[in-house]
């Protein structure tokens, strides 16, 4: 009797907790207008819609960023201005801070459960977006691409020739809108001007010459507390867009470390376990022993460590991207009259400079199957930069005029309903920085710049020459980037691609592992507590722990 | 003397806890289905199909796992081992102190670590381990070479344990000195006249007299093992230290997560829960037999 | 009679003062963080006491809005949640102190209690139960699953179990069922021990942050510690890498050492104000509810 009453009320459990666990509606959209995606007037890059179009969309957030009145990530001045011309309204369902954005997603995705859109890393990302495309979540946005695509996004996507789309095509159907990572990010190498007159030496060209003059700065004690050259800490060699790092001496060297390479022959191979980087690997050993790089580096782990280094005077030569002085605030601020130098250096035994270049893609924006209306947010991306680039004018002036005085944060992903996703020419670098020089050459802002110039950059181009002028000393970050960072990074160099910028089904597992294999490795050879021949061991430990297994699975995906 | 009329009250008593324990403890314990699983999220848990054991045949190939189970059990015997020593010899020293503002003030500190969260507790400790930070100043201060304790797989283990015994060791040592202030004055005064020590006094009553709590609280933590710490783990890790402190639940949250490997870390979950439960058990019959006490 | 001092006095005296260093130091160095210059403190130059002082940091948590609706936010939880503690622990545990001569099913109550505290179906399916029940984004979701508070009721029912038979069956022969004898007879009794389970349900639901960020989707509903997590989490450096240097140089602003220090400190606030009036209690409450004769 008691057995059954226990076993009754145990099904009873059961039954319920199915029920519960079991029932989770998609959430889905609602599109209370119900507009159909099959009416053909409206598959044009700019037509509003006669209802409103609710789409649902999930956001990373910037806990710092600094709303205006009656501004919100839900309702800004750009949602509005989306709303007007188009009649297509963003809700949204959920954010989070930007680490953990995949992490909710992908709970969101166990309870099936995905927002309409939402936009993702292309190349971080690539293995959680093919997940989306295996269980089959995402919509086929070819059609609604080919025929809402506004002439700005097909001008932009032309520059790229179409690598930013092709890993995201399955066949005829395309899954993604992926944006181009537009290039020229690579390290450059910056010297204070002040410093080399001190020592009475030119700007160095070559790994000599850097040598040279990393010598006089700590042999002459620059500065005070000259610290010599600093590396990064977890990854003293680098990739494409990272300051502080070796990267550039490597590449000297034709050395190309975190690379996928193709060989003579066609076969894939890691850049790392390259026999060049030895040699790299053997100047820096030589340096860091000679005290010519800091002998702390590998403990500055702090965010914004190194940068303070340069700011209270440690150090006077680095590797940095074009837009490095933005995070040089307070340099500039103890020392307004500071001359910074920045070229393409070292170059190789020919006198030649090469560089990497960014993997095809950075943010992807992607559509539910369940969108009723997924040509909604391209037109909407159209909308979008349209403002934002300056060619509506009317509107682009609103949002300039919002906030004069600067209090506010204006950062567009944060108002773009697409988030992050940016769409730029690749050679919008170089672009701007022409014009930066023409404008202050000719000594005025009034000069013709290149057809892709939009306001928003001639403002920066104008605010580069007025410091130039010395009109404008707040200027100061601009003129360092715009004409001096950027006309650097666009003069001529040899392109390096990485053959193979996404991931495999096994590098989940086995890159880390290398990776850290590698950076311990490296640091223990520069540091000098394994000898630089140690790196043939290296290069079989590397091969034998997942690296030869990578290598056939990335020729693999290649040769598909 | 039972009374049905009472009975009827008790159950009524525990009826809404139950409910809520049932929807939100037990309820859940269902989705373990997904560890039988091929997940599909698409799919969902009633759509996907079954496949047996597959999950766990796969767990017990990945190298990872090894790791992260050794780990897991590594890191909480440690904290339950010195976890119970420490609070320990704190309990018996401060019991010596006879001066009260002292004895006072020692008490208010260390109880106050207790009560700060992981996530205040992690910045903390991220700058006093850090290069520059407090303890390598005092390890350079006497001649030392500085170590990158963030870094270290093989520092960060015992920082792990360390800070999580300094955070409960003040609090821990409050029932100790409740069970000390139980143990009867005359034995320390027979001993007194047979000249022992303070510290004789001290091992040969004072431990003693506390022997049955230290049984119970060893043996109620036990069970507890494979909650090796998720929250201050989850705060204190980097990716540079995995290999020594990923622990069986911030494995399961990255691989469930960010690998979108549902089926996988379902299983691995549960796994851990079974394991618990045995753990339990035999604690629950440990602390019968030795202490004569029955948990619960 | 004054004791002579020992040797062995010293080495106490030195001990404890060891440990209670080793616990104010950390403290120290933060706040001595909070009020420097965010260069120093990036070069690791703060130890005790503060570099270049100035109260920037705290003057930028005014400005942010968020901080103070989070730490309302955790106020509203708190309150929420430990009352619901509080009042779980307090009356399940009565029936559970019960033997099974008077409550037959009695243990197997207990045993189901413990069942839960041990066994749990994981984040993935709690989070799905949460969605479906439409728990999402409220402060139900934080505190319902952690309302009865399994540890608690253990240490109410031992304490329930120590108070005298012969207290209750004086009020059954006054004719008082189990509701009275609970509510006038035995928690006025358990007072110290219903204050230490108070301290652990406010600091828990205080401290807690790992529920807001799985299961709070709006920022401005985010309690107080996930939203100090949520600023000074570090990113991964592998996806650093990967990152545009734009985005590189904006993961950069979000974390400065300086700010984190002053926020960690603001939101121990409450908690140092509390604490030293609570003290007194819990010290006794512990010994009752967990020190058996």
């Amino acid at each position: 009797m008691k057995a059954k009453k226990i076993l009754a009320v145990l099904m009873m459990f059961l039954i319920l907790a199915g029920a519960l666990v079991g029932c989770g509606d998609s959430a889905g959209s609602q599109n209370p207008g119900g507009g159909s995606q099959a009416d053909e007037d409206l598959m044009d890059p700019w037509s509003p819609y006669p209802e409103t179009v609710v789409i649902t969309t999930a956001r990373s957030y910037d806990p710092k960023h600094k709303w205006g009145p009656e501004q919100s990530m839900e309702h800004n001045l750009l949602t509005d201005m989306i709303k007007e011309q188009l009649n297509v309204e963003y809700q949204i369902l959920w954010q989070v801070e930007s680490t953990e954005f995949l992490n909710k997603l992908s709970l969101n995705l166990a309870a099936g459960d995905i927002p309409d859109t939402f936009t993702i890393h292309g190349v971080n990302d690539y293995l959680f977006y093919r997940e989306l495309v295996d269980n089959g979540m995402l919509a086929d946005l070819s059609e609604a691409y080919d025929k809402c695509a506004g002439e700005y996004m097909s001008e932009v996507f032309d520059t790229y020739e179409g690598r930013n789309l092709e890993p995201y095509y399955e066949g005829d159907a395309l899954y993604a809108i992926a944006s181009g990572q537009y290039g020229y990010g690579h390290s450059l190498l910056w010297v204070r001007k002040d410093w080399l007159d001190q020592v009475g030496l030119d700007v160095p060209m070559t790994i000599e010459e850097i040598e040279e003059v990393l010598r006089a700065f700590v042999d002459q004690n620059v500065g005070g507390n000259n610290l010599g050259f600093s590396l990064d800490a977890v990854n003293p060699i680098g990739r494409y867009a990272s300051g502080f790092t070796g990267n550039a001496i490597f590449y000297a060297l034709h050395a190309y470390p975190n690379q996928w390479l193709r060989d003579d022959e066609g076969n894939v191979y890691w850049g790392t376990i390259a026999p060049e980087v030895k040699d790299g690997l053997e100047i820096l050993a030589r340096w860091y022993q000679e005290g010519l790089i800091d002998k702390q580096f590998m403990t500055r782990t702090n965010s914004g460590e190194k940068e303070a280094l340069i700011s209270s005077g440690q150090t006077g030569i680095w590797f940095g991207w074009w837009g490095f002085p933005w995070s040089m605030g307070d340099l500039y601020k103890t020392d307004p009259d500071l001359e910074l130098v920045a070229v393409q250096a070292p170059l190789d035994a020919d006198g030649n400079y090469s560089h990497l270049w960014p993997a095809p893609a950075a943010q992807a924006v992607v559509v539910s199957k369940d969108c009723a209306n997924p040509e909604a947010v391209i037109k909407t991306i159209n909308v979008e930069f349209n403002i934002w680039r300056g060619f509506d004018a009317e509107n682009k002036k609103i949002l300039d005029d919002f906030d004069p005085d600067g209090l506010y944060d204006q950062n567009w992903d944060n108002m773009f309903p697409t988030g992050g996703f940016n769409l730029e020419y690749n050679n919008i670098i170089p672009s701007v920085g022409q014009l930066a020089k023409d404008m202050i050459e000719a000594g005025t802002s009034d000069v013709p710049g290149h057809p892709h110039n939009t306001q928003h950059d001639r403002n920066m181009a104008q605010s580069a020459m007025e410091y130039a002028q010395g009109i404008k000393p707040d200027g100061w970050a601009d003129y360092y980037t715009r004409y001096i960072g950027s006309n650097v990074a666009a003069e001529s160099g040899t392109i390096i691609y990485n053959e193979f910028p996404f991931s495999t089904e096994s590098m989940a597992d086995l890159k880390p592992n290398l990776d850290k294999l590698t950076n311990e490795t490296f640091l223990k050879i520069i540091v000098g507590e394994l000898p630089v021949d140690y790196f043939d061991e290296f290069v079989e430990q590397w091969k034998a722990q997942g690296g030869d297994v990578l290598t056939q699975e990335v020729q693999a995906m290649l040769d598909r | 003397m039972r009374n049905k009329k009472n009975e009827i009250y008790y159950n009524a008593m525990l009826a809404p806890g139950m409910v809520l324990l049932f929807i939100f403890s037990i309820v859940p314990m269902f989705g373990i289905i997904i560890a039988f699983q091929n997940f599909k999220p698409a799919l969902g848990i009633f759509g996907s199909s079954f496949n047996g054991l597959d999950n766990f045949r796969l767990i017990l190939n990945f190298p990872d796992v090894h790791q992260v189970f050794f780990n897991t059990i590594y890191i909480a015997v440690l904290k339950i081992i010195l976890g119970l020593i420490v609070p320990i010899i704190f309990a018996l020293l401060l019991n010596e102190v006879t001066v009260g503002w002292f004895k006072r003030t020692v008490q208010t500190v260390c109880y106050l670590p207790n009560f700060l969260s992981w996530v205040i507790l992690a910045v903390m400790f991220s700058n006093i381990f850090s290069y520059n930070g407090f303890v390598n100043e005092i390890i350079a201060f006497f001649g030392g070479e500085r170590i990158i304790f963030m870094a270290s797989n093989q520092y960060f283990r015992s920082i792990i344990i360390g800070t999580d015994v300094w955070k409960g060791f003040g609090y821990g040592a409050i029932v100790y000195l409740a069970a000390i202030t139980n143990i009867d004055l005359a034995l320390y005064e027979s001993a007194d006249i047979d000249g022992a020590g303070r510290f004789k006094k001290m091992w040969y009553i004072t431990m003693p007299g506390i022997k049955s709590t230290i049984i119970l609280l060893g043996t109620l933590a036990l069970g507890n093992v494979l909650n090796a710490g998720f929250e201050q783990i989850f705060t204190m890790y980097n990716p540079m230290v995995y290999s020594s402190v990923d622990i069986i639940d911030t494995y399961v949250y990255r691989m469930g997560l960010e690998k979108t490997r549902y089926s996988m870390a379902t299983a691995v979950g549960l796994l851990k829960s079974v394991i618990s439960f045995v753990l339990i058990v035999v604690s629950y019959k440990l602390a019968d037999k030795f202490a004569n006490y029955k948990i619960f | 009679m004054r004791r002579k001092i020992t040797a062995f006095d010293i080495v106490v005296v030195i001990i404890l003062l060891f440990c209670t260093l080793t616990c104010l130091i950390p403290l120290l160095n933060t706040i001595a963080i909070s009020f420097s210059d965010k260069t120093s403190a990036a070069l690791g130059q703060v130890y005790l006491w503060p570099k270049n002082f100035n109260v920037t940091s705290y003057r930028e948590i005014l400005k942010e809005p968020q901080f103070f609706r989070s730490f309302g936010n955790s106020v509203m939880i708190v309150l929420m949640g430990g009352f619901m503690n509080i009042f779980f622990s307090v009356v399940m545990a009565f029936p559970l102190s019960k033997g099974t001569d008077v409550f037959r099913l009695r243990n197997i109550y207990v045993w189901i209690i413990v069942f839960t505290m041990l066994f749990s179906g994981g984040l993935i399916p709690s989070f799905l139960l949460i969605k479906s029940l439409g728990l999402m984004d409220t402060y139900w979701a934080l505190t319902l699953p952690s309302a009865v508070p399994v540890f608690s009721v253990i240490m109410v029912m031992n304490f329930y179990k120590g108070i005298p038979r012969a207290l209750e069956e004086a009020a059954w022969v006054d004719g008082a069922n189990p509701l009275y004898i609970l509510f006038r007879i035995y928690i006025p009794l358990a007072m110290p021990v219903i204050a230490t389970i108070a301290l652990f349900a406010f600091v828990g639901h205080w401290n807690a942050f790992f529920g807001g960020k799985i299961y709070i989707n709006t920022p401005a509903k985010v309690p107080l510690q996930t939203y100090i997590q949520s600023m000074t989490a570090q990113i991964d450096p592998s996806k650093l890498a990967a990152m545009t240097p734009e985005e590189q140089l904006r993961q950069q602003e979000l974390s400065v050492l300086t700010f984190n220090a002053a926020k960690v400190i603001v939101s121990m606030v409450p908690i140092m104000l509390i604490y030293p009036f609570l003290q007194r209690y819990f010290v006794t409450g512990i010994v009752l509810g967990a020190v058996k004769e």
